[in-house]
């Protein structure tokens, strides 16, 4: 037996060494310890869950996860890590890993209402891929789809964009992604030309006021929470205000807490801009050079079925992206209606707190962060919402340098570098290409080695529209990878379930895990996750981060870029692609879309030498190339030289992730300013390049209304989101025993005047009950979430109480992310 | 916040060993000076040493003990930082320890 | 016929009162059981009924750490523990000058170093909400067991080295 004293300390040791980045020689090793068993491997990767992009040390021995910790040395997080971070090496060995695939039979063949049977890859390809040759030889690409997601790994969301769009002739490709940072995405496109953040994590060390606009860092980013907490305790004049429609942790810091009536933020965006201009301190200067001033649509409609009493009353429905060019004055004259005493009214905040706040961003020398999440992208105005938190920042000219910044943190890992970067939504391509565009579509068809005229230019399903599409019968095979759409789709009961089980449909779930989603598919495929392969995400700070294969999946488990890839080879252009395209370009045919798309010469231009002889790579051998180098080199030459600069695929390898841009080894703190951003020239101070004139756009609209308020018959705002513990639907989390411990169950979180009302209590079982569904859970007065009256909290990470059921499927009209944070509710005792 | 000096504590109420590891970052020409210095300080064992950086494990019975050493190797001539990486706690009387192995 | 695959049936000893009480609660159980391979109460159809909010673990016995950079478990209450810009409960015991007193483990020194790798003398402001790392646990009992094996099971167990080699 080994001494356990001798074994602690090498470990200690081992753990110092990768902090410092020393190698361990492996005699160094045994001289250490009692015996080669005890010698861990520690290797880097970021963390799996939210967009923060922690850095983590992952340690293996055997072939399996035994510890992970902090990583010293990324600057993200250096050491920390949050309570699920820290169990990060249980994620992957909850005991009902799925790990072969399985079909629904009935006498040995597939049947809609078969019963789930193990089956091999063959046999379950086979199946698959007669439905997909069936539905398209009936009705065409447009009939298949795929809902993928920004826990893709970079290279994964690539290679399922080329299959999808240059493969089947489809842009129905969109990543639950949609759900998260559509609004984000679309806002920072229409005011600067470019996608994501301007500015990074190292603005928390420089600013002198931090403002979290619905955002619960405190649970849901719990590692940039330190930095601010860091920042606010070390430094006495540093003020942090919170937003939001409940109290909840984040308010443990406020010193300018706000509870404001949901969707009121508009107006109390509008009043700060009100209140710039009306003492005098927009900055003159900065507004003159670098913006423009537009008057948005109004009236928009709230993204329901166009039958829809809301979508046919609403004036501008059908265009709602549509803006005019307008001036300052007109801007100011807009906004001047959002006057104190109004927006005091409306939003219920007192008045000398809406003034507190606004003079952090009217005081020239406040350096302030805004921060936002699901509480402005999950909004029926969310993309005016994003483009009003820009205005006060460019009226004041606060961008783009240290300190100075709006900042939209991301919910997924790899959402910014998968969805938004490589371009999974169903009109991206990447490096902010859009599929509308001929000349976008050229330029990807050349990249790709493939014929002229072969990309479709009309903008696939988003993710709320395909549910209403398989539910209509037009979308009929449909697959879904890394993500639980049936417990997160909002009104899943009457628009995502009866699309999945309608008898025309076939369905294939990708995933680690049995959850509610796979549940309801036709085949599910089992998943490698996270270090069971090699990967790369990209976090909110335009990180882009690598990490190696450190441990084998269980039992017959792929990782899905293997799923995608070994899935085109059934296919033979012939059988999907237009004739007048091969007729023209004779040379394509009889080949499969795995040669045509991943044997192009480009994709495999890396041989399996290249791959690190440290580390397993099981895709690359099973393909015969490093297929993850060849991949990321295609995508990443998209963006080179363009901004989206990425490094060579190596150095990623080396590194705890760049910045892009990442120009002659160099990565981008801020962009658009001169001395940090290589594409702002000399002399130029600011220039936002993603335009063509440089200048960003300022957008006036007006505060409108939810689609849905409480009534007489529904007397409560439902407002749904996460906790500290779980990320996202659980699927990983609820598997690890000491977060499960912590919070097993989604409860209803009431005020408790609301509950007394009732005739209710803390502990009451109850239903929660709206128009289209409902759920049963407990009643929860006392938690660490604060509803006002009138307003209920519930987390819908629970697969046994799905809160979705209750949601309304309004989206964003102008990104289609649905609003989660408001809907009509009623309780009542069960 | 309370303050929470890291000086001369109470003994500590169960016999409990403390094992951490330290980072140091060194200044070259002086590592000679401050390998030296190291070997004078009980429970502190030098494992790697490459230029510029070192890896120290120190050992003692509480806290505040470790918190001491680890200031004073940080004051050393020509340590530039030393920085704590891992920190374990050992207490033999607790029943299924503070880190006994799983049972899971 | 085998209706699903070995890792379910090997935790098919958990699923049972579960589901058995997921099926006493569902009103319009489908006669089809679609649901073998899932986690209970994995069942879209189905309403299930709430169990009682569990109780928190108040026995103030240490937990065994899976490996020894995971935050240890809080084995006490929390309610209504105040943590704000001027307190902090937790530290009220935990900081090294009330350990003594009131015998709670002090917080690791590792919370003493900041983000730059210096020491401080107090808790580092990063710290600060102790709860983002360290939660309370309920009695509840995971529906999915973890299969997950730490170090000591790997390296120090006799019988392991054996089946390895």
């Amino acid at each position: 037996m080994l001494d356990r004293r001798d074994f602690i300390k090498a470990q200690a040791v081992a753990a110092a060494a990768a902090a410092g980045g020393i190698g361990l020689p492996a005699a160094a090793q045994t001289s250490m310890v009692a015996g080669e068993d005890t010698a861990l491997k520690w290797s880097k990767a970021p963390c799996r869950f939210c967009g923060t992009g922690c850095g983590v040390m992952v340690a293996t021995k055997d072939n399996r996860i035994v510890a992970t910790h902090g990583d010293m040395q990324a600057e993200v997080n250096r050491g920390l890590n949050c309570v699920k971070g820290y169990f990060l090496s249980k994620i992957l060995y909850g005991q009902d890993r799925l790990t072969q695939p399985l079909l629904r039979l009935r006498d040995g063949q597939y049947h809609k209402e078969g019963e789930f049977q193990p089956v091999s890859w063959d046999r379950a390809f086979d199946e698959m891929a007669r439905q997909w040759k069936r539905v398209l030889k009936e009705k065409g690409p447009d009939a298949v789809g795929m809902f993928g997601s920004g826990q893709w790994t970079i290279w994964e969301g690539y290679a399922a964009s080329k299959l999808m769009r240059a493969g089947f002739r489809t842009n129905n490709l969109d990543p639950n992604a949609r759900h998260c940072m559509a609004s984000a995405a679309v806002a920072f496109i229409r005011t600067f030309g470019m996608d994501e953040p301007m500015g990074c994590y190292d603005d928390f060390e420089n600013a002198d006021a931090f403002v979290l606009w619905g955002s619960n860092m405190a649970e849901m980013h719990p590692i940039l929470w330190t930095r601010v907490t860091d920042r606010r305790l070390a430094h006495g004049h540093v003020k942090v205000a919170v937003l939001s429609t409940f109290e909840h942790r984040s308010f443990e810091l406020a010193d300018i807490p706000m509870i404001f009536e949901p969707g009121t933020d508009l107006a109390i965006l509008n009043f700060i801009a009100n209140h710039i201009i009306q003492t005098n301190r927009v900055n003159k200067a900065f507004v003159e050079t670098h913006c423009n001033f537009r008057l948005g649509q109004k009236d928009i409609g709230y993204g329901l079925r166009p039958e829809s009493v809301l979508e046919v009353r609403a004036a501008n429905a059908k265009d709602p992206a549509d803006s005019k060019p307008i001036d300052f004055d007109a801007f100011a004259k807009f906004v001047s209606t959002y006057t104190l005493d109004y927006t005091a009214e409306l939003t219920k905040v007192p008045k000398e707190r809406l003034l507190a706040l606004a003079e952090l961003y009217a005081d020239p020398k406040t350096k302030v962060m805004s921060l936002w999440t699901m509480g402005f992208n999950q909004h029926v105005r969310g993309v005016w919402a994003n483009h009003m938190v820009y205005n006060i920042h460019l009226l004041t000219g606060k961008i783009s340098e240290p300190g100075n910044g709006p900042f939209s943190l991301t919910g997924q890992p790899s959402a910014c570098g998968t969805a938004r970067e490589v371009g999974t939504f169903a009109h991206r391509l990447p490096a902010d290409m859009q599929v509308t565009n001929p000349t976008h579509r050229a330029h990807a068809e050349e990249a790709w080695k493939l014929p002229k005229d072969l990309l479709p230019g009309k903008i696939g399903y988003h993710a709320v529209l395909m549910d209403r599409m398989l539910k209509d019968g037009k979308l009929n095979a449909f697959w879904i990878m890394v993500n639980n759409n049936l417990q997160a789709a909002p009104n899943s009961g009457n628009e995502t379930y009866p699309g999945y089980r309608n008898p025309d449909n076939f369905i294939v779930v990708s995933d680690a895990y049995p959850t509610v989603t796979a549940s309801a598919a036709d085949l599910i495929l089992p998943a490698a996750m996270w270090v069971e392969k090699e990967g790369a995400y990209g976090n909110a700070e335009r990180r882009t981060h690598f990490w190696h294969q450190l441990v084998s999946a269980p039992g017959e488990a792929r990782s899905d870029l293997w799923q995608l890839m070994e899935f085109s080879k059934r296919f033979t252009t012939d059988e999907v692609w237009p004739a007048a395209v091969l007729d023209a370009n004779p040379s394509y045919r009889g080949k499969t879309l795995f040669d045509v798309l991943y044997r192009n010469g480009t994709v495999d231009r890396f041989p399996l030498s290249e791959v690190d002889a440290g580390y397993a790579n099981d895709e690359s051998k099973d393909f015969g190339f490093y297929v993850q180098k060849g991949l990321f080199e295609e995508y990443a030459d998209f963006g080179r030289g363009h901004g989206h600069d990425l490094a060579p695929f190596d150095r990623y390898h080396e590194v705890r992730g760049l910045r892009w841009p990442v120009v002659d080894g160099k990565e981008t703190r801020w962009r658009y300013r001169e001395g940090h951003d290589p594409f702002v020239k000399a002399g130029e101070g600011v220039r936002f390049y993603g335009n063509p004139d440089g200048k960003a756009n300022v957008f006036a609209f007006p505060y409108e209304p939810p689609a849905e308020s409480p009534d007489q018959d529904f007397d409560l705002w439902l407002v749904t989101g996460r906790v500290l513990e779980h990320w996202h639907s659980g699927s990983m989390t609820m598997r690890v025993p000491e977060l499960y411990k912590a919070m097993p169950m989604a409860l209803v979180f009431m005020h408790p005047d609301d509950a007394k009302a009732r005739g209710l209590r803390r502990g009451s079982e109850v239903r929660v009950v709206s128009r289209r569904g409902e759920m049963q859970t407990r009643v929860e007065t006392r938690g660490r979430n604060k509803p006002p009256r009138g307003v209920v909290f519930v987390p819908w990470f629970d697969s046994a109480r799905l809160i979705n059921k209750c949601t309304l499927d309004a989206t964003d009209p102008i990104s289609k992310q649905t609003d989660f944070k408001k809907c009509a509710v009623k309780i009542v005792a069960a | 916040m309370p303050p929470d000096a890291a000086t001369a504590g109470p003994p500590p109420p169960v016999a409990e060993r403390h094992l951490a590891s330290l980072l140091l970052h060194v200044r070259p020409d002086r590592q000679a000076m401050v390998r030296a210095a190291m070997a004078t300080m009980p429970g502190t064992e030098l494992h790697i040493d490459q230029p510029g950086k070192m890896v120290v494990t120190v050992e003692g019975p509480h806290e505040g003990w470790i918190a001491d050493r680890m200031t004073a190797l940080h004051l050393l001539d020509g340590v530039f930082s030393a920085v704590m990486v891992f920190h374990h706690i050992d207490r033999p009387d607790d029943q299924g320890g503070d880190d006994a192995p799983s049972r899971s | 016929m085998r209706p699903h695959h070995l890792a379910a049936l090997a935790v098919l000893p958990f699923l049972v009162p579960a589901v058995l009480s997921a099926q006493s609660a569902g009103q319009n159980a489908d006669p089809r059981r679609l649901d073998s391979p899932f986690r209970p109460p994995v069942n879209f159809v189905e309403q299930n009924a709430a169990p009682p909010i569990p109780p928190d673990v108040t026995d103030d016995r240490r937990v065994a750490r899976n490996y020894p950079e995971q935050p240890p478990v809080i084995p006490h209450n929390v309610r209504d523990y105040q943590i704000t810009l001027n307190n902090n409960q937790c530290l009220t015991c935990h900081s090294r000058r009330f350990t003594e007193a009131v015998q709670a483990p002090m917080v690791s020194i590792t919370h003493y170093v900041d983000r730059e790798g210096q020491t401080l003398g107090a808790v580092s402001p990063r710290r600060y909400f102790c709860m983002q790392c360290h939660v309370p646990q309920t009695t509840a009992q995971p529906i999915v067991p973890n299969g997950f094996k730490d170090l000591d099971s790997l390296v120090s167990r006799p019988s392991d080295r054996g089946d390895r080699r």
